[in-house]
């Protein structure tokens, strides 16, 4: 992006009266891996996920003014504008979602030979799936911490609420990830 | 894990327990390719470029923005990748026939013209003095011609249809949503917004079981090079509808092409099944002809 940094920060219409810019592409240079990964594990994979990308950093530069960087880190500032925009987000609005959803279900049956590769790919396609199913509160922590690995402090901090709500939300959304992941686990051996 | 919780120690995270939650530990790993974070990059350098407009707006031209980054970058297009960031790298488009941006320049505006695909006609908006545009071929002439103010645009009313159209699909309301698509298309026929409007009618009709009217409509979008970027998904996307219609040698060919232009995780294991399930259904036929 290099050359293009002030462009992108200073790009759209700006009030006389703004603070100097938060530099956006500097923000998507360090945290759109981040921000991506996290919508994509939120969400399931889709368009969605590439539109809720840009209109977090769209909204980061509409509000740069409102960021403080001694008060809260810029991932934390930015996963509470994609966790925003993700809980307003309909599921299944991205383009031919609903048509690849339903013939996702029709076609899901596994192979009749399925190599250890393809084993291990529909057992992580199950576990997004389970993730996806929990409710959107548990299903936040869940990520944060099982799949992204970050600290209860810090997952506290992101989502601005006490440790003791983080472990909660960890205990209730491990529950019913268990729980469902026993479910499928036992229809797919009456299945087989 | 309830109680005082400030006081508790962090627990272990459930994939050192092995097995299918070691799973959760690989989707830490796989995130969004470098070349998807470059494409919503230059996808967000337009949006903000263009100025912040109504989300919904914003959202769709930024679609067409993707589509057309996509297609091209198959058809030839010039990268101009200038970032020394591994992470991230930014892309810019530049088509063989530059378009000028039809609203008033600022008498400031350094460089004159921003060549991007498509040029999408927003209600007339002033350039911020401090964008860095660039050109094919720097000019050195004197500033191009001011060009006239352009006219009201029609996209608000054009994007209205279409999204009307899409929440009709979402509703389940194929009827109406082709209805509204097809008033899109009758009543602006060189909406910008054609690629999406054809690509809403094949997933309506689809959707609403009228495989034989969405066959062809897929195999025309197949064979024009504007829906170039989505090949993939649209073989994918014709492999399953020939498989539900039991066309099993199509389908085979279909999901084949998907698999072999590139598909994403999700997509390919998808289509992996698809084709497996064809497979496993002519084995059953020539062992059933054979009995």
């Amino acid at each position: 992006m290099g050359g293009q940094q002030q462009e992108m920060a200073a790009s759209a219409s700006v009030s006389p009266n703004a603070k100097p810019a938060l530099d956006v592409t500097h923000l998507y240079q360090e945290h759109a891996a981040f921000i991506g990964r996290v919508l994509l594990r939120l969400l399931g994979d889709g368009t969605h996920v590439d539109d809720l990308l840009q209109e977090t950093f769209i909204v980061a530069f509409q509000k740069r003014e409102t960021f403080d960087s001694s008060r809260a880190a810029a991932s934390s500032w930015l996963y509470g504008i994609a966790s925003n925009l993700c809980k307003h987000h309909r599921r299944g609005a991205g383009r031919f979602s609903i048509l690849r959803g339903a013939l996702a279900k029709e076609n899901s049956e596994p192979p009749l030979a399925p190599d250890g590769e393809l084993e291990r790919e529909q057992e992580i396609a199950l576990v997004q799936r389970l993730v996806q199913k929990l409710p959107f509160k548990q299903r936040e922590v869940f990520v944060l911490f099982e799949i992204e690995e970050l600290g209860g402090k810090e997952i506290a901090d992101m989502l601005e609420i006490p440790i003791g709500t983080v472990w909660t939300r960890l205990h209730d959304a491990r529950r019913r990830f268990r729980e469902s992941l026993k479910h499928q686990q036992l229809a797919s051996e009456v299945h087989a | 894990m309830r109680g005082d919780g400030k006081h508790m120690e962090e627990p272990t995270r459930l994939s050192a327990e092995g097995g299918t939650l070691s799973s959760l530990a690989t989707l830490g790993e796989q995130g969004l390719s470098v070349q998807r974070l470059a494409d919503n990059a230059a996808a967000l350098e337009g949006r903000l470029g263009a100025g912040v407009g109504g989300a919904a707006a914003t959202s769709l031209i930024s679609k067409l923005g993707l589509v057309s980054v996509l297609c091209a970058g198959i058809g030839g297009g010039i990268w101009l990748g200038h970032d020394a960031s591994p992470s991230v790298k930014t892309q810019t488009i530049v088509t063989s026939t530059p378009v000028v941006v039809a609203s008033p320049a600022p008498a400031s505006l350094p460089e004159p013209t921003l060549a991007r695909t498509p040029v999408v006609e927003l209600p007339t908006k002033t350039l911020p003095p401090s964008v860095n545009l660039r050109t094919e071929k720097k000019s050195e002439s004197p500033p191009p011609p001011v060009a006239p103010p352009a006219p009201a645009s029609e996209l608000p009313a054009q994007l209205a249809l279409l999204e009307e159209a899409n929440r009709n699909i979402k509703l389940g309301k194929h009827r109406e949503a082709l209805s509204l698509l097809k008033r899109l298309t009758t009543r602006f026929p060189r909406t910008p917004l054609r690629l999406e409007a054809e690509l809403s009618r094949a997933e309506a009709l689809s959707l609403s079981g009228q495989h034989n009217a969405a066959i062809p409509l897929i195999r025309r979008l197949l064979r024009d090079p504007s829906h170039r970027g989505r090949h993939a998904e649209l073989w994918h996307m014709l492999g399953d509808l020939q498989l539900r219609q039991e066309d099993c040698a199509s389908a085979i060919s279909s999901f084949g092409k998907a698999l072999g232009l590139g598909l994403g995780k999700k997509r390919k294991h998808a289509a992996e099944s698809g084709l497996a399930r064809c497979h496993a259904t002519e084995a059953t036929e020539k062992e059933m002809e054979k009995e």
